[in-house]
């Protein structure tokens, strides 16, 4: 019989599988890339989300060229931009070539506060003023969208994984009590958890929303939508949990732990749970898009984060009407970050599946 | 002779370290008897059924070896011809009952789906087929048993029903892989009788495999006693335990005694 | 007297009804047992026969629907699970299925530390954690290098042994033993066995044995308790037992253990209104 690797747990041999599956650790990747551009916006960032410039407003991407005008190499640098109108009222950028911004590093812009500690004024790159930087073009006020987009990562993706901690915990809890003792505190928090599910989530979030008061500010209105978010969450998961625990706690351990006076509360947290690990894991990676997406959808329609703050949800709903679209079709990127991180988060949620179930074919088993 | 196996050697494919699971294993089955095939965990038998059977596990391979059945060498029998083989010429009783019958169809209609795949018996014919099946083995409420799931059944009567499924296309040999370790004692001593029963009437060999000593005495005509892989003795049951050569085949006769 | 159960009954119901009468299953049916200080008690039946749910009853995972269970002459019928729990230390338990006895996700050094549970107050410390495990599992012959591995890596004689060092760690008197060997194969049983014996003595315990294969239980006890049904149809010492099995189930389960031969076909009646007639020296049986 082949001897499996000693010392590891069933977890390190399927974190160990994940590893081998290269898309998955491809996505991985992108998201830690994506997390990160999130956690140092304002350092990474060459402008501040609501550093506004009218005169510039949607303005194109500004290219970095890397000929001057006699065709040589040299170091990349910014065209400065005029605004015209042509005949039909249409917006023109017109390059003007004379006006040459170099591409710096460490460049002093907006202030802001590091981390949340430290006061500083330096950005990773930019371009000095009057010059303006757009790497991927600019909104109706002139700001800069990926100053916006990093910014706004920081609430699209913090809401998902703050939203699914709190439903992931009050899931696990109440499915892990239900399962284990049965009986009427099972009954009642099913029952419980199934009006919570029946109601349609949709509509129930934008009841919740309206409870909000008015006068809340906008970081209260994030804590507000991310408990509101959860609160619809985690019923699902409460569900499953009580079903595995049911079987769960006829096991020989659970009894053996007992036999031992384990507590209760004990025998669910380090017997049960874990062992409904493999299913809730793959649940969470798989329900976080659902949170990312939800506050996208409150954000568009103006229940969710107000102006001047970004979120990839409300920068998207700039991007409503067909017009806008045509003439500055990169006021979509939102979008297409929200598509990036919600596959990723399927991906992995697969791959997880994969590694995770018991009877993966990945290995050969001498019989 | 009904089944020969001659230098039969079965390894791990690309693992040098583990030993081989069968080291140059060899063993008569003769018509009309019950062979016991005898070990600890860990001894092989198992194998030597599946090698049989060809139903290895893909991470093993047979690095030499021959296996007669009727005179022909089963080992080069095309993958039709094993399925052929399987089930009509060789029959097959597992250990655990629970898992040998699908638990989403009903007892009946797995048996008669075997009967469907080999004979042409139409649905009255197998239908009765299976409650003369049923009948041979002891099973008195066939009707009941035919529509019955798995897990509808005690571990006794599944264990019976296996066996009609195993018998049902009056194979030659059967192969009983520690037919009754999940089950009591009475019940233990029921399916053996039922197995000398099957021998006379049926005609069959039976190769059981099993660790209890004390089933092989009351049963087996002869023994082949396995460790670690090889076959340390064989011959007479009577013979080889009432005078064991080998420290191991003394090891196990004692156990329990 | 360690453990005595009086009139014990349990009912299990087959259909949960809101209103209407439901049916029983008789599981345990008015029995009466007492294990004595030194000396093996053997509890042996076929499977349904209601011997594990005694083992079960004993220990309080299951509640009595009638009847008395006594510890040390106190009554600890009425104890809720809080109440129970200091006394769960005397009395523990080695389950059938070496496989999911022990969690997969425990390590053996987290299975021995959640043994001691009961005694947080005297193994306090990774170190006295650590000693006593190393204590426990070079008793059950196994070197204390496999604190750090997972059941999974242990063959099914070996996790058994695992359990027993499991189950020793507070000190039992009672040591309850369910089909413990039934799953192993006869070399392994036999050892299991002999170890069961010499850890009597080192550890000054008393065993509780369940079984249905009364071979397996000829070494080790003293007193044998026959469970049919949910009665106990003959009860005795061992001895006496194993030479003159008076009733019919009992031969039965003699003749096939030992013999491997089937007895009568005839399913055995129990009397409607039976109670256990002495039969000299000790010995019962239900008429």
């Amino acid at each position: 019989m082949i001897k499996e690797p000693k010392h590891l747990s069933q977890f390190q041999m399927a974190l160990k599988r994940f590893k081998e599956n290269r898309m998955a650790m491809i996505c991985f990747y992108i998201l830690f890339i994506l997390y990160a551009g999130a956690l140092f916006a304002d350092f990474l960032a060459p402008y501040s989300y609501s550093n506004e410039e009218r005169n510039y407003s949607y303005c194109p991407p500004t290219p970095l060229e890397l000929f001057n005008e006699q065709g040589h190499l040299t170091w990349p640098f910014v065209y400065g931009r005029q605004l015209t109108f042509d005949e039909y009222h249409k917006r023109i950028y017109l390059v003007d070539k004379i006006q040459q911004f170099p591409f710096k590093f460490f460049v002093k812009g907006d202030e802001y506060k590091f981390l949340g500690i430290l006061k500083s004024s330096y950005h990773l790159f930019g371009v000095e003023s009057p010059g303006r930087l757009y790497l991927f073009g600019a909104d109706s006020r002139g700001r800069d969208l990926y100053s916006r987009i990093l910014h706004g990562g920081r609430i699209s993706l913090s809401i998902g994984l703050i939203g699914v901690a709190i439903s992931f915990s009050i899931g696990l809890l109440v499915g892990g009590i239900a399962g284990y003792f049965g009986g009427w505190i099972d009954d009642a928090l099913m029952r419980i958890c199934e009006i919570v599910i029946m109601i349609p989530g949709f509509y129930l979030l934008l009841a919740l929303r309206a409870v909000v008061p008015d006068n809340f500010s906008s970081l209260q209105v994030y804590f507000a939508i991310i408990i509101i978010l959860s609160f619809i969450g985690w019923a699902g998961l409460a569900r499953i949990i009580r079903g595995m625990g049911l079987s769960l706690k006829t096991r020989d351990y659970v009894l053996a732990a007992k036999t031992l006076g384990v507590s209760n509360i004990k025998i669910i947290v380090t017997h049960i749970l874990p062992h409904t690990l493999s299913y809730s894991i793959v649940a969470v990676m798989l329900s976080i898009p659902g949170y990312i997406l939800g506050e996208s959808a409150l954000s568009l329609l103006g229940l969710g984060i107000q102006d001047p703050y970004a979120s990839w949800g409300n920068m998207l709903s700039e991007a409503m009407s067909i017009a806008r679209i045509k003439f500055a079709p990169w006021i979509l990127l939102p979008g297409f970050f929200i598509f990036l991180t919600v596959v990723c988060f399927n991906m992995i949620g697969d791959a997880l599946r994969d590694c995770l179930d018991p009877l993966y074919k990945g290995e050969e088993r001498a019989g | 002779m009904l089944l020969k196996i001659e230098h039969l050697s079965v390894k791990v494919k690309n693992n040098e370290e583990i030993r081989p699971i069968l080291k140059d294993v060899s063993l008569e089955i003769p018509a009309q008897s019950i062979v016991a095939l005898v070990g600890g965990s860990g001894s092989g038998k198992t194998t030597v059924a599946l090698s049989i059977l060809r139903l290895l596990s893909p991470a093993l391979e047979i690095t030499q070896g021959k296996i007669i059945f009727q005179g022909k060498d089963i080992l080069r029998y095309s993958t039709a011809q094993m399925r052929n083989l399987r089930g009509k010429d060789v029959g097959m009783v597992f250990q655990e009952p629970l898992y040998a019958f699908n638990p989403v169809y009903r007892i009946g209609f797995q048996i008669e789906e075997v009967l469907k795949c080999h004979t042409d018996l139409n649905q009255k014919e197998r239908r009765e087929k299976v409650f003369e099946l049923f009948n041979k083995v002891g099973l008195t409420d066939p009707l009941r048993i035919t529509q019955a799931f798995s897990h509808q059944l005690s571990g006794g009567m599944r264990q019976r029903a296996m066996i009609a499924q195993a018998v049902a296309l009056h194979p030659s040999l059967i192969i009983a892989d520690e037919p009754t370790s999940n089950l009591d004692v009475t019940i233990q001593a029921k399916i053996m009788e039922l197995f000398r029963q099957l021998k006379e009437e049926l005609k069959l060999s039976i190769l059981l495999i099993t660790h209890d000593v004390g089933m092989v005495t009351h049963l087996a005509d002869e023994v082949v006693v396995m460790q670690e892989g090889s076959v340390v003795e064989k011959g007479k049951a009577q013979t080889i335990l009432q005078n064991p050569q080998h420290a191991y085949t003394r090891q196990l006769i004692e156990a329990l005694v | 007297m360690l453990l005595e159960l009086k009139n014990i009954k349990k009912y299990f119901p087959l259909k949960k009804g809101i209103g209407h009468k439901t049916a029983y299953v008789k599981a345990v049916d008015d029995v009466n047992l007492k294990i004595i200080p030194g000396e093996n008690l053997s509890l042996v039946g076929e499977s349904g026969s209601g011997k594990t749910t005694v083992a079960r009853l004993a220990l309080k995972l299951l509640h009595l629907d009638e009847g008395s269970i006594f510890w040390q002459g106190e009554d600890i019928t009425g104890l809720g699970e809080r109440g129970f729990r200091p006394y769960r230390r005397n009395i523990q338990m080695v389950f059938q299925d070496p496989y999911s006895s022990l969690d997969p996700r425990f390590t053996i050094r987290a299975i021995m530390k959640e043994a001691m549970t009961l005694d947080q107050s005297r193994y306090n410390s990774s170190q006295k954690i650590e000693q006593r495990s190393r204590e426990l599992l070079e008793a059950v012959n196994l070197n204390c290098s496999i604190l750090g591995r997972y059941p999974h890596e242990f063959s099914g004689g070996e996790r058994q042994r695992i359990a027993i060092a499991r189950a020793l760690v507070l000190n039992p008197k009672l040591l309850i033993l369910d089909e413990a060997v039934s799953s192993l194969d006869v070399i392994i049983q036999e050892q299991l066995m002999t170890l069961l014996l010499d850890l009597q003595k080192k550890f000054d315990m008393t065993y509780f044995f369940i079984s249905h294969n009364l071979k397996i239980v000829k070494k080790i006890s003293h007193t044998i308790a026959v469970m049919y049904h949910g009665k106990i149809v003959e009860y005795g010492p061992a001895e006496a037992v194993f030479a003159n099995p008076s009733h019919p189930y009992t031969q039965q389960l003699l003749s096939a253990a030992f013999e491997y031969k089937v007895g009568q076909e005839k399913e055995i009646e129990l009397p409607a209104n039976g109670s256990l007639v002495d039969e000299g020296g000790g010995h019962w049986v239900l008429k």
